[in-house]
C-alpha cells in the first residue's frame, strides 16, 4: 500500500473540458432544481414570445390593427419583461447559492474564482438555453390564441396570420436568457468570492451568513417602488378610457417589485416582533425568520409577486368586466394568461426555495430534538413560519394591489374599494398559503424522519 | 509559475512569528499568538492541542486558506502573501494537497474524475494508466468508475489521499483525517500516510485531536491557546495522551 515513486505523466489539456463535465455531472445529479429553473424560464420565455409575436404581427400590419397590435403588447410587454426578469434572475441566483459550500470545496482543491463563475455560467446556460428555446413553442401558440381573440372580438379586421419572424425569436428567447445569463454573471461573482474556508466549517447547510440587505437592493428596491406609487398616483389623473389600465397595471407589478426587493426587512421586521412572544412555538419561528432574513427575503419575493400582481391585475380585470364593454374584453385573456403565468412562475420559484431551504434545516431539527423538542413542536414552528411569511407576503402584495386598483377603480367606477377586490386578494393569499404549507411541512416531516432513523 | 526544485531536506512550510486575530475590539481572540514553525520535507508532523487552541486556524494559515493577521508563511520557499487569490489558487494546486475529516469528494463526480479534477483544472491532464496504478496502489482500482457515496467512509478517505497525492504535492495537510472513520478504517488511513512519508519521501502536517492517530507521525506539536507549548519527537499513544491530559488540566 504505497504510493507512486515515479512522477505522474501528463499532458497539457483545457481545463474547461473538467468545467464542463463537472457541470453536465452536476446537472444530472439535481434534475429537480433544473427542472424547477427550467420551468420558470420557459413560462417567462413564453409568454415574452406571444407579446414580441402579436408585436412583430403589428409591425407588420397596417391602419386601426398596427396601433392596436404594436400598442397592446408594449403595455403587456414591459410589465411582463419586469417579472420575467426578476423570476429568472432570482431563480438563478437561488440555484447558485444552494451549491455554496460545494464551491468552497472546489475552491480549496483546485478551482480559481475564475473557473467557478465560469462554472456557474456553463450550468446556468445549459439549462437556459433549453428551457428558452422551448418557450418559444407554448409562446407562438399564445399568441396565435391572443390573436384570435382578438379577431374574435372583432378588435383587429384584416390580420388572420401570426408573424412570427425573426423579432418573435429574438425578443422571446433573447430576454429570457440574457435575463438568465446576467443572473448567472452575478450569482456567479459572488459563488467565486465564496472563502474556501467556508468548505471546512463544521455547520455546513445552514447559511445563516450574508447580509440581509445590500445597499444596492435598499436603493433598487426603494427607486422601483417610488416609482411605482408615483405611476399609480398618476392614474388618477388619467381619463376614463382604455388606456387607464396601461399605467394601473404597471403601477402594481413596480410596487411588488420594489417591495419584493426590500422583503429582507420585512422578514427581519416581522421576526423580531414573533420573537418577543409567550409562545415557545412563536419564538423559534420568529427568531428563524430574523436569522434567516436574506433566505426568507427570496421566498417572501414570490409570493408578494403572487398576490400583488395577480390579485391586482384580476380585480381590475373584474371591474372592466363590469363596466359597460370599452375594448375591455379582448384584453380579458391576455391579462388571465398573464395572472396565469405569474402564478405559475410564483408557484415553482416559492416552492422551489422551500424546498431546498427546509431540506437544508435537517441538522436544525436534529439538534432541536435533541433539546428536547417534540415533533409536533418543530412542525408547529415550520408551519408558523410558514403563516407568517405568507402574512409578510401578504401586506406586501396588499400594498401592490391597492396601488393598482384604488386609482383605477375611483376613475374608472367612482368608487375607491371595489367589491370585486377583496375576495380575490383572499383568494391569492390563500394560493400562497397552501405553497408555503405544501413545501415546508412535508419536507420538514421527511427530515425528522430521516434524523429520527439516524 | 516558477520552476521547482526539490533539495533534500527543505523546509516544506516555514511559518515565521504568525498570529491570527478573529474579530475585532472586544470580541477579538488570538487563535494564533506569534506561531515560528518549519514542517521539514519528507516529515509527518501531527498538531494536537485541545478544543479552540488554534490548530485548525494554524492549518489554514499555512495552507493558504485563511490570510495570517501578521507574520509570514512560505511554502516550498514561496511567501504566499505575495500572491493574490487566483495566485493562491495555482498555488494550492500545485504544491499542496488536502485531505479533511468529511472527505469533501464531489458527489456528482466519480472516483476517478474526484482524482484528476485538480490537475485537470489545472490544465493538465494525467494519463489514465498512472492514475489507475496509483488507485490500485490504494487498493481502490475496481471503485474507480464509482461514485463516492457507494463507497464505504475509509474507501472515500483513500480516494481523498489519491486526489492529494496525485499532483505530487510539496506538502499534504490532513484535518482530522480519521475523524469520520471505525477503528480499522482509521488504522489502515494512517498506515497509508505513514508509508507515503517513509517510502516516498511525503510531507505531511495532520491535525487531530486523537492521540492513538498521532503516534504514527514522527513527531508531535502542542497547541495551547494559540501558541506552541511543547513538541514530542516519536511519540507513543500514552506519551501523547498524558500530554494532552496536562494541557487539558490548564497548564500555560
Amino acid at each position: 500500500m504505497t504510493t507512486s515513486t515515479t512522477a505522474i505523466r501528463t499532458r497539457n489539456t483545457r481545463p474547461t473540458n473538467a468545467l464542463l463535465l463537472m457541470a453536465l455531472r452536476s446537472l444530472r445529479a439535481r434534475p429537480a432544481t433544473q427542472l424547477a429553473a427550467g420551468l420558470v424560464l420557459l413560462i417567462g420565455s413564453a409568454l415574452l414570445t406571444a407579446l414580441a409575436a402579436l408585436l412583430e404581427t403589428g409591425l407588420a400590419a397596417s391602419g386601426k390593427d398596427r396601433t392596436l397590435l404594436i400598442r397592446l403588447p408594449a403595455i403587456l410587454g414591459g410589465w411582463s419583461l419586469l417579472i420575467v426578469t426578476f423570476g429568472v434572475v432570482s431563480t438563478v441566483s437561488l440555484v447558485v447559492r444552494q451549491r455554496e459550500r460545494e464551491t468552497a470545496l472546489l475552491r480549496t482543491i483546485a478551482a480559481s474564482p475564475r473557473q467557478v463563475q465560469i462554472l456557474t455560467l456553463v450550468e446556468v446556460i445549459a439549462t437556459a438555453l433549453p428551457a428558452a428555446l422551448a418557450g418559444l413553442v407554448p409562446g407562438v401558440l399564445l399568441g396565435r390564441l391572443l390573436l384570435s381573440r382578438l379577431s374574435a372580438a372583432h378588435a383587429v379586421k384584416s390580420v388572420s396570420a401570426l408573424d412570427d419572424g425573426w423579432l418573435t425569436v429574438t425578443v422571446g428567447a433573447g430576454v429570457a436568457l440574457t435575463a438568465a445569463v446576467a443572473g448567472a454573471m452575478l450569482a456567479g461573482r459572488r459563488a467565486g468570492q465564496v472563502p474556501p474556508v467556508a468548505a471546512l466549517s463544521a455547520s455546513a447547510g445552514v447559511d445563516t451568513a450574508g447580509k440581509a440587505l445590500t445597499r444596492a437592493k435598499v436603493v433598487t428596491g426603494g427607486v422601483i417602488t417610488l416609482l411605482g406609487l408615483g405611476t399609480g398616483m398618476s392614474t388618477l389623473a388619467q381619463e376614463n378610457g382604455p388606456l387607464l389600465s396601461s399605467t394601473a397595471g404597471p403601477a402594481g407589478v413596480a410596487v411588488a417589485v420594489g417591495l419584493a426587493l426590500l422583503a429582507p426587512a420585512a422578514a427581519t421586521a416581522g421576526g423580531g416582533g414573533l420573537a418577543r412572544s409567550r409562545s415557545v412555538v412563536m419564538r423559534l419561528a420568529g427568531r428563524t425568520l430574523k436569522t434567516r432574513a436574506r433566505q426568507q427575503g427570496s421566498l417572501i419575493a414570490p409570493l408578494t409577486l403572487l398576490i400583488g400582481v395577480g390579485s391586482g391585475t384580476l380585480a381590475m380585470q373584474r371591474i372592466e368586466d363590469s363596466q359597460p364593454a370599452t375594448d375591455g374584453p379582448h384584453l380579458a385573456t391576455v391579462n388571465y394568461l398573464i395572472v396565469l403565468a405569474i402564478v405559475g412562475f410564483a408557484v415553482v420559484a416559492a416552492s422551489n426555495t422551500l424546498v431546498a431551504a427546509t431540506r437544508a434545516r435537517g441538522h436544525d431539527f436534529k439538534l432541536l430534538v435533541l433539546t428536547g423538542a417534540t415533533r409536533r413542536q418543530i412542525l408547529a414552528v415550520v408551519g408558523t413560519e410558514a403563516l407568517i411569511t405568507t402574512v409578510i407576503a401578504a401586506i406586501l402584495g396588499g400594498v401592490a394591489t391597492a396601488v393598482t386598483v384604488l386609482p383605477f377603480s375611483v376613475v374608472r367606477t367612482g368608487t375607491l374599494i371595489p367589491a370585486q377586490a377583496g375576495p380575490l386578494f383572499v383568494l391569492l393569499v390563500a394560493v400562497a398559503l397552501a405553497i408555503t404549507i405544501l413545501a415546508s411541512v412535508p419536507t420538514a416531516v421527511r427530515q425528522i424522519r430521516a434524523t429520527a432513523t439516524q | 509559475m516558477s520552476a521547482r526544485t526539490v533539495p533534500v531536506r527543505q523546509a516544506a512550510v516555514e511559518l515565521l512569528s504568525v498570529s491570527k486575530i478573529h474579530g475585532r475590539d472586544a470580541g477579538a481572540i488570538r487563535a494564533l499568538d506569534d506561531v515560528s514553525l518549519t514542517f521539514d520535507s519528507g516529515t509527518f508532523t501531527a498538531v494536537m492541542g485541545p478544543s479552540g487552541s488554534g490548530k485548525s486556524t494554524l492549518l489554514h494559515c499555512a495552507a493558504g486558506l485563511d490570510k495570517p493577521t501578521s507574520g509570514t508563511v512560505r511554502i516550498d520557499g514561496e511567501d504566499l502573501s505575495r500572491y493574490d487569490e487566483a495566485g493562491l489558487t495555482r498555488l494550492r494546486r500545485d504544491r499542496i494537497g488536502f485531505v479533511f475529516q468529511t472527505f469533501n469528494l464531489l458527489q456528482t463526480l466519480t472516483v476517478r474524475q474526484n482524482v484528476t479534477l485538480p490537475l485537470e483544472l489545472a490544465g493538465r491532464r494525467p494519463r489514465r494508466s498512472d492514475v489507475d496504478a496509483l488507485l490500485a496502489r490504494l487498493g481502490i482500482e475496481e471503485r474507480a468508475d464509482h461514485l463516492p457515496g457507494e463507497l464505504s467512509g475509509g474507501q472515500q478517505q483513500r480516494v481523498a489521499f489519491a486526489r492529494a497525492v496525485l499532483a505530487e504535492p510539496a506538502v499534504i495537510f490532513a484535518d482530522e483525517p480519521t475523524g469520520a472513520l471505525d477503528t480499522n478504517a482509521a488504522r489502515d488511513v494512517l498506515h497509508l500516510l505513514r508509508s507515503a512519508v517513509k517510502e516516498n519521501g511525503r510531507t505531511i502536517v495532520m491535525v487531530t485531536h486523537d492521540p492513538n492517530a498521532a503516534s504514527y507521525a514522527d513527531s508531535v506539536i502542542f497547541l495551547a491557546d494559540g501558541r506552541i507549548v511543547d513538541t514530542l519527537a516519536r511519540p507513543s499513544a500514552e506519551a501523547v495522551a498524558a500530554h494532552m491530559t496536562r494541557l487539558g488540566e490548564g497548564v500555560r
